[in-house]
């Protein structure tokens, strides 16, 4: 792993703009039209994402609309940027680091602020837990288990979504030259598609997971 | 595929505006919509509820209304009932009263006539007994019709008869 100051990726950006507007497109035309009495079909997918996520949020943490939607476009916006590596000749901007790290690293900063506002200093507090002698041997520790929750993040999705990636890349150069080589190309074009999915949910409610710890009362 | 964990800075800057862009372009444009018809939604339901609990309401207390309505008229139906009842029972009193009287009053009526009836007949007796005493005096005594003195003699005789000579039964 190096760290390069110069060289800005530009299939990248384009990776990610692709993505970006592809889920600004679509949440658009999902819901450009949204009626209260007879909702469409896309509308209704909506919904049902924003009711799940609502859900999940309002057990966790304070009641919050803005990250709510925060968390809602996180949700979509990893849901198609994975899935973008499934279209032939472009790739899933999840396949690279910085992008992750770049989300993860947000998620971080979202864990401090939402912490310390509302618990101001008193939010690091959490890194002497449990208290006492314990807590003063536990302070390394702590510190590195709240730093380690970006980098897992970040790693976890990069290595699940380039695992994905290049396996399908794999199966589908070689699927012609082995026999059931397409149905073993199918089987992992869906399992890909799953983990897809579940990535983008594991990312987005592990965001919430950090932030509602970081306003809990016991943390 | 070309595997890059090198982290770059401006890429992670790159991805963080696109993702801010996003965000501040679905809060703008795609979330407000999808909010404001699940808020509708709400508040339509909200009313409907809201217009379904006073329908209830309303509806308790017409029936409170309507069973009160109904209490009242049962008691005034048993009143009506009972008067009506009354009534009829004075009436049939009465009625038996009347057939009663009329009944005394038929028999009176009837006994009256009896009595008349047989005063008639007596003094038709009467009459004939006196005829016959004179006829049997006038041939006993050969001459052709009583004398006015016999006739007055017998017709005194009949008259005296009491009821015990008539033949009146002692009560």
């Amino acid at each position: 792993m190096t760290f390069n100051l110069s060289g800005f990726d530009p299939t990248l950006a384009l990776y990610v703009w692709i993505s970006v507007t592809l889920t600004g497109l679509v949440a658009w035309i999902m819901t450009r039209s949204a009626r209260a009495d007879k909702p469409g079909v896309g509308q209704s997918l909506m919904e049902m994402v924003f009711e799940f996520i609502n859900g999940l949020a309002r057990g966790a943490m304070d009641d919050n609309p803005a990250f709510l939607s925060f968390l809602v476009m996180l949700f979509l916006f990893l849901l198609v940027a994975n899935f973008q590596g499934m279209i032939p000749a472009l790739h899933s901007p999840t396949t690279n680091l910085n992008v992750t790290a770049a989300l993860a690293i947000l998620t971080f900063a979202m864990m401090w602020v939402f912490g310390f506002k509302k618990k101001g200093l008193g939010y690091f507090r959490h890194w002497l837990h449990p208290g006492g002698a314990i807590g003063a041997a536990m302070l390394p520790i702590n510190i590195i288990e709240d730093f380690s929750k970006p980098l897992t993040l970040a790693f976890r999705l990069f290595g699940n979504i380039l695992v994905g990636e290049i396996f399908m890349g794999i199966i589908a150069s070689g699927a012609a030259y082995f026999q059931g080589g397409f149905a073993l190309g199918f089987v992992w074009w869906g399992f890909t598609a799953f983990v897809n999915v579940v990535q983008a949910f594991i990312f987005m409610i592990l965001t919430l997971s950090y932030v509602g710890q970081a306003q809990a009362s016991g943390h | 595929m070309h595997i890059n964990i090198a982290l770059n800075p401006l890429d992670m800057l790159d991805a963080l505006v696109a993702v801010g862009i996003l965000y501040v372009f679905l809060q703008k444009y795609a979330f407000p919509p999808l909010l404001k018809a699940v808020r509708d939604r709400q508040t339509r339901i909200d009313e409907e509820l809201a217009a379904a609990e006073r329908r209830r309401q309303e509806a308790d207390e017409l029936k409170s209304q309507l069973e009160a309505e109904l209490r009242h008229v049962k008691a005034r139906a048993e009143v009506a009932m009972n008067h009506a009842l009354r009534d009829a029972e004075d009436e049939a009193a009465q009625i038996v009263v009347r057939a009663r009287q009329e009944s005394r009053r038929l028999v009176a009526d009837a006994e009256a006539e009896i009595a008349s009836e047989r005063q008639h007949a007596l003094a038709s007796v009467k009459r004939e007994v006196a005829d016959l005493a004179l006829g049997i005096a006038a041939k006993v005594l050969g001459q052709e019709r009583a004398d006015e003195a016999t006739r007055r003699l017998v017709q005194e005789f009949v008259d005296q008869l009491g009821p015990e000579a008539d033949g009146e039964p002692t009560p």
